[in-house]
């Protein structure tokens, strides 16, 4: 999508556009984008509420931003507190914030290190989780799957200091994981399926369904009530 | 319906594949979205897919696989049309449709000197329905005015063509795909063909038969 012909928008302060084509788009301040957006790269200093869907090489938001539509595209970086009313379909996401979504995410690569809520399946062939915050997925699937926790305790508790009310001990919750090779910690869940599970510290899982290798570790506080191979 | 359904597990187990590859190939699109099918069990919420269907596109997905990368495949397997364009007299030539059909596309459409992917599946919809003997020259006109005319509004949705006669009074729907559809009893549903099936089936015909890409 270089295309040399395509022009830039740069909203600074506070404005709004009805969205477009796009080479380089740039908020400083707070913006509105009220129709579809398609760029080569989106960089979100601030506040912007986006209302169509979005199509992107790339994304980056350093603050607080709202789509209203669907995100399509190659990388999507998040510094900052994200909220998707649609799907997410982009090759790599790293969440280093809050990221929410209402329906699906998928994508090749999906890195957090912070917290997010995602409504439908997150799906990606990798996916490498370190809980800082509430992690919530209804379902998760991918071939690759590892779920620690994040920081040693005293970087959640200043955490903890900056946003009181967040727990001190996060842990992910979902209903089902399925993956090839699955490795956790602090997850609580009623299903885990895969090829090779490894169960760490501080879950609370229902039921382990294995094919080839399983493995609780036996620190107290870890629970699986029910594991069998398949 | 139950038994038409499979469950995720099942599948796992009878195909031989893996949870990791299952959810590449959703996330890759070659499993329509439609497919997983979530119901609540005695252990929580389970997905399963329609048997039939499911089985017959992993078995092409993995006989594929090594010929095809996963992104040419999926672009074979989706429902959307792709970028093929095709001379006309190389579509007879190739019998990918009889010499009747083109007729007929001609005298209802005019005669273009290449046909984009829309325009041959339009004719292949016609030869497949008149080469069954379901329909005759005359319907087939019907059919082709009304897929000329309604099939861009199903754009991205699976739909079915449906073909029904009554008191040799005959007439044609398209309804959006898997939909249920009662009929008075005197009325005959000669035929029901999903479209994204003829769509994969004239995908891999084209794409086996050496027809280059219009991107060229």
């Amino acid at each position: 999508m270089a295309n040399n012909s395509m022009n830039d928008l740069r909203i600074n302060g506070i404005g709004s556009s009805s969205g477009g084509k796009y080479d380089f788009v740039q908020i400083n301040g707070k913006g509105d984008i009220t129709g579809d957006l398609e760029c080569r790269e989106l960089l979100i200093n601030g506040l912007a509420h986006l209302d169509g869907n979005v199509k992107a090489d790339t994304i980056r938001v350093s603050g607080k931003s709202d789509f209203r539509g669907n995100i399509s595209g190659q990388r999507m970086i998040i510094d900052g507190m994200t909220d998707v009313g649609g799907t997410v379909k982009v090759e790599t996401v790293e969440n280093r914030g809050m990221l929410r979504v209402a329906k699906d995410c998928g994508s090749e690569v999906f890195s957090s290190q912070g917290g997010f809520n995602i409504g439908g399946l997150l799906n990606a062939g990798k996916i490498d989780i370190s809980v800082y915050a509430q992690c919530k997925a209804r379902e998760i699937g991918g071939e690759n799957i590892e779920v620690r926790i994040g920081g040693g305790l005293s970087i959640r508790k200043f955490i903890g200091s900056l946003f009181p009310g967040l727990p001190l001990n996060p842990v992910l919750i979902t209903d089902t994981i399925e993956g090839d090779n699955v490795f956790l910690e602090n997850t609580t869940a009623k299903v885990v399926r895969g090829q090779n599970v490894k169960i760490g510290p501080g879950c609370q899982i229902g039921v382990v369904e294995y094919r080839e290798s399983y493995y609780k570790d036996p620190v107290a506080g870890t629970n699986v009530n029910e594991s069998r191979k398949i | 319906m139950e038994n038409d359904l499979i469950s995720k597990k099942e599948l796992l187990e009878l195909t031989g594949i893996s949870y990791g590859q299952l959810y590449r190939w959703k996330r890759k699109l070659l499993i329509p979205e439609e497919w997983f099918v979530r119901k609540s069990t005695f252990t929580g919420q389970e997905t399963f897919f329609p048997r039939d269907k499911i089985l017959a596109r992993i078995d092409k997905i993995k006989n594929m696989k090594d010929d095809a990368s996963l992104d040419e495949l999926a672009d074979i397997l989706s429902p959307n049309p792709s970028d093929i364009e095709v001379e006309k007299d190389k579509l007879v030539k190739e019998k990918v449709v009889s010499e009747v059909s083109m007729d007929i596309f001609a005298q209802v459409l005019g005669i273009p000197e290449v046909f984009d992917f829309q325009k041959t599946l339009y004719v292949y919809l016609v030869d497949k329905i008149l080469s069954s003997g379901e329909a005759s020259a005359e319907e087939g006109k019907i059919i082709l005015k009304t897929l000329a005319e309604s099939f861009l509004a199903f754009e991205g949705k699976q739909c079915d063509l449906l073909f029904v006669r009554k008191l040799g009074v005959s007439f044609c729907l398209l309804i959006e795909g898997q939909r249920q559809v009662s009929l008075d009893p005197g009325a005959k549903l000669v035929s029901r063909i999903s479209i994204a099936s003829v769509v994969e089936e004239l995908k891999t015909k084209l794409s086996n038969g050496g027809f280059s890409d219009g991107k060229q």
